[in-house]
């Protein structure tokens, strides 16, 4: 039962109103767009040293990479971050990284040079000043190298330190890398206009690769004993064999910082946030890079998650097929270290409960044609082949005017979760009892929108803990609005 | 041995506390549209089954079910009530472990579920904690009312913890009945919360209490569930073989495919595993360690070789009035309760075709199953058919499957070539078939072919 992370919550509060504030104009992953020449894209990064805040409160000593773009976060760029900017190019596109090794040699320690691999990329070409290490060109403490590829297939990949990655991956040197396919348009992946998520589009030219919304999961874990011995010039000291990771991450954050939005002020060096927001019938692409070395069963509840992609290629049985025809639906897929795996969760559409998941009969109506304008939803229902839903607010009409099949015990009887919605039903709030009867604390409501919220996390529920603090760890919420909340 | 034995006075004491801190007006209150109301309380009676609807208890189930139509439509129901609180388990080696865990009160008369399980006149779910938790087992087509009574905890008065019940896998959830605290709500101690679920889709899935998840699953809360297809009962001919029970509706249309699911006998098996020192921190009011959590038993529904092969509870549910009928050598906790009444051993007659649900639910580690003699197909994983969006179906073939905690995947197993004999499935991380220390042990269970 104890020790309970209570005190942090106020800190990571409000999440959802934080999160819907705080919009910027970024409707798709925060990502580093580099600079485009033509066809060439270039990113500089520099490797430094900087710390980052955990879910327990502690901080730690990290390395990680800076962008020399600017951000929301960082006006000015430069700013070291974990994991790394997010590279985000298109589909032939000829990607330039340049790095500078900027990792201080702390008294005590060697000096340490560092390098970068594109695991999923042909044909890495390195120039500028460096040495040829073993699997890289490094630059020297104080060096620039630069690194370039053509991104000449679609898909999520990561990259990483290809110098001591033992050490350097576990210190923060690791993205992630987005490419998008230059195809959309074509009959496999023709464009939805959905109003509600005009950000929509295709992860692969195929028509089951089709999201609404997008979203990063990147998947670390950390051993804090390694960080101190490099921060205090023992970096001699740092045994492999040794390492026992205590804090796991998404996007560099843990639970339940990952609800934070992106670029929060309070987390300047983890700037991406990891809290998937969507409407009923609107898919979400979840983008799984493993950035650490250990593997994660990641679950998603709520429902299966289809996985359509692997390594940046379409589980299909041949490019001719047009679409992943070899997908894999499943509600829990292992994270596994330097792989990545694209996946559709959704749409969630609330079909079939059994009971009417908008509330109360008569509160609401549902018709399955267009009796309420403006049927924001009925290109989206085509291109999904649905049928029998309101087209304005997505109810499955079917389940109209059901009421929930069992009474609710007495508030006094239940204990009420901070992303609990106050009632059933979607979008409509209930009273929850300002105190929590078991542990006299306030209940401190993070779902004012009262959205359906549904836990992503990992499974080895050991992992759900930030340095021995239950709860923590590799774990977010996501959470289903109704259409009356815009989501950035 | 690092176990540190609760003193008897101890155990007695805490329970006069328990009896305390329980509120006075805990109501133990199980919805079921299978049963009639108690006319003087209104509240339904698990022991009044409505005629009217066919209500009757199903021993391969344990749920009571019915159906009967209304203004909604026709209505097929499970009803099943379990209780949530903490007790004993025995490993393999003969160690006791504290664990919290469920319990099947179905039937059980609402003033006693908050008796002692181990009431000799009228056992309730009190200390009476199973593991793997009584299976549930439903058809798609049914709507399951699971009705979740907190007993609490009798060894840590001083826990006021709520309880829930994740069906994990569960599609197109609601959070009201997910389980997920956060966005959910848990019951109280001495009360009942009834979870509805439509079942739509068939398949393997689990379930576990969400609550404070890394504790309450290391501790033992979680079990096996699975949905049977509305195929069931509905033959289908595959390989020149007739079936009539399916993983899944693999004959949506007709095709070469249709029945490709079929087998004549299932079987679930889902990985868990303990770390004693963890369970023994939790037992003398320690902090917990989830760093540094590390899973020595590692079962399988359970148990450890070779109590996994011991057919004490392989049958039935026992009726809600009856005790669990008489076992050659029934596995039993400190407390001399039967706590572990999911099997393991798996028999099938030369020919026949065997459906694994193998399921983890392990809190650290990935685990390797291995069969030695005998190919595994595998047709099914996250509760859906390997079956790709324009009908190709990927099923393969192996010796092998991993899963980390969460996973599930659907096995067939055809011994039409088979000698008959015993074949064995384990773990092929091989430092894991132990009990504890105790070598030889562990994650293995058998698979006996009889002629």
């Amino acid at each position: 039962m104890r020790p309970k992370l209570e005190g942090s919550w106020p800190a990571a509060g409000l999440i959802a109103a934080l999160m819907l504030a705080a919009t910027s104009a970024q409707a798709t992953i925060a990502s580093d767009p580099g600079t485009l020449q033509g066809t060439t894209r270039t990113f500089h990064l520099t490797a430094t040293d900087g710390r980052i805040s955990m879910g327990d409160g502690e901080t730690a000593y990290v390395w990680g990479y800076a962008s020399q773009s600017a951000t929301p976060g960082c006006p000015t760029g430069g700013c070291l971050q974990y994991p790394g900017p997010t590279l985000d190019v298109v589909q032939g596109e000829r990607v330039v990284v340049t790095l500078t090794n900027r990792i201080p040699t702390l008294p005590g320690n060697a000096p340490a040079n560092t390098s970068l691999l594109f695991p999923g990329q042909s044909a890495t070409a390195a120039a500028g000043a460096g040495v040829q290490g073993a699997l890289a060109v490094e630059a020297r403490p104080g060096e620039t190298v630069s690194y370039s590829f053509v991104a000449s297939q679609p898909g999520t990949y990561g990259y990483y330190s290809g110098t001591r990655p033992e050490l350097q991956v576990e210190m923060g040197l690791v993205g992630a890398l987005i490419v998008r396919p230059n195809t959309i348009g074509q009959a496999a992946c023709p464009t939805v206009a959905n109003p509600s998520a005009p950000a929509n589009g295709y992860a692969y030219c195929a028509r089951n690769a089709y999201y609404d919304r997008e979203y990063l999961f990147l998947f670390s874990e950390m051993d804090p004993v390694f960080h101190r011995l490099v921060e205090f010039g023992q970096m001699a000291q740092v045994d492999d064999t040794l390492r026992h990771a205590t804090a796991w991450f998404i996007n560099g954050r843990n639970f339940p910082d990952t609800m934070a939005p992106d670029f929060a002020a309070w987390l300047p060096s983890q700037p991406y946030g990891a809290m998937p927001m969507m409407h009923p019938l609107e898919s979400v692409l979840m983008r799984m890079v493993g950035g650490g070395r250990d593997l994660h069963p990641f679950h998603t509840h709520g429902q299966n998650h289809l996985v359509i992609a692997r390594d940046g290629r379409l589980l299909q049985s041949s490019p001719a097929a047009g679409l992943a025809d070899l997908p894999i639906s499943d509600y829990t897929t292992t994270a596994v270290p330097g792989q990545t795996v694209d996946a559709i969760w959704g749409p969630w559409t609330g079909q079939q409960l059994g009971w009417d998941v908008y509330g109360s009969p008569g509160s609401h109506a549902c018709s399955t044609t267009c009796a309420a304008p403006p049927c924001r939803l009925t290109n989206l229902l085509t291109f999904l082949g649905q049928t029998g839903f309101d087209p304005t607010t997505g109810e499955w009409c079917a389940d109209h005017g059901r009421p929930i099949p069992v009474v609710l015990p007495a508030p006094s009887k239940l204990t009420f979760g901070q992303m609990y919605g106050g009632s059933p039903y979607l979008g409509i709030g209930g009273e929850i009892p300002p105190i929590d009867p078991n542990t006299g604390s306030y209940h401190s409501n993070q779902n004012p929108f009262s959205g359906l919220s549904f836990m992503w996390h990992s499974h080895s529920e050991r992992e759900l803990t930030t340095n021995n603090i239950f709860i923590g760890g590799l774990a977010t919420m996501s959470l289903v609005l109704p259409y009356s909340v815009p989501i950035p | 041995m690092r176990a540190i034995r609760l003193s008897a006075c101890r155990a007695v004491l805490t329970v006069a506390m328990l009896s305390t801190s329980l509120p006075a007006a805990a109501e133990v209150n199980i919805q079921c549209p299978c049963l009639l109301s108690d006319p003087v309380t209104g509240k339904a009676d698990p022991a009044r089954l409505d005629p009217a609807k066919g209500a009757h208890f199903v021993g391969a189930t344990g749920n009571i079910e019915c159906s009967y139509r209304d203004a909604g439509g026709p209505h097929q129901v499970a009803c099943k009530a379990l209780s949530a609180g903490d007790g004993h388990v025995q490993m393999g080696d003969g160690s006791d472990i504290y664990v919290f865990g469920f319990r099947q009160v179905t039937g059980v008369p609402t003033d006693q579920v908050l008796n002692m399980a181990s009431d000799p006149a009228a056992p309730g779910g009190m200390r009476g904690a199973q593991t793997s938790a009584p299976t549930i087992n439903v058809q798609a087509g049914q709507e399951l009312y699971l009705s979740l009574t907190n007993v609490g905890m009798v060894e840590r008065p001083d826990l006021f913890d709520p309880h829930t019940v994740h069906y994990h896998g569960f599609p197109n959830a609601s959070s009201i009945f997910d389980g997920e605290p956060m966005a959910s709500i848990a019951v109280n101690m001495g009360e009942t919360l009834t979870y509805y679920y439509a079942n739509v889709e068939p398949g393997t899935y689990m379930y576990h209490c969400h609550v404070e998840a890394a504790e309450h699953l290391q501790m033992g809360m979680l079990g096996n569930l699975y949905v049977r297809p509305q195929q069931d009962g509905t033959p289908q001919t595959f390989g020149g073989k007739r079936y009539s029970t399916f993983a899944y509706n693999d004959c949506p249309t007709p095709g070469p495919m249709c029945g490709s699911t079929g087998y004549d006998v299932s079987y679930p098996i889902q990985i868990t595993a303990f770390d004693p020192d963890f369970h023994h921190a939790d037992n003398s009011y320690n902090d917990l360690d989830f760093a540094g959590m590390t899973d020595t038993y590692v079962l399988l529904n359970g148990r450890g070789y070779p109590d996994t092969v011991n057919p004490c509870g392989a049958s039935a549910f026992p009726a809600p009035t009856a005790g669990y009928p008489a076992c050659t050598a029934p596995i039993l906790n400190s407390l001399g309760i039967r706590s572990q009444e999911t099997s393991a051993l798996i028999t099938a007659t030369r020919g026949q075709k065997v459906l694994l649900r193998i399921s983890s639910l392990a809190t650290v580690d990935f685990y390797t199953l291995t069969l030695l003699g005998l190919p595994m197909q595998v047709v099914g994983q996250g509760a859906r058919q390997l079956k790709g969006p324009t009908g190709l179906t990927y099923y393969y073939d192996t010796h092998s499957l991993t899963l980390g905690g969460g996973e599930a995947n659907d096995v067939l197993i055809d011994t039409s070539n088979a000698a008959p004999g015993t074949y064995f499935l384990y773990a092929s991380n091989l430092n894991y078939l132990s009990n504890d220390s105790q070598d030889f042990g562990g994650v293995m269970t058998e698979i006996v072919v009889a002629p």
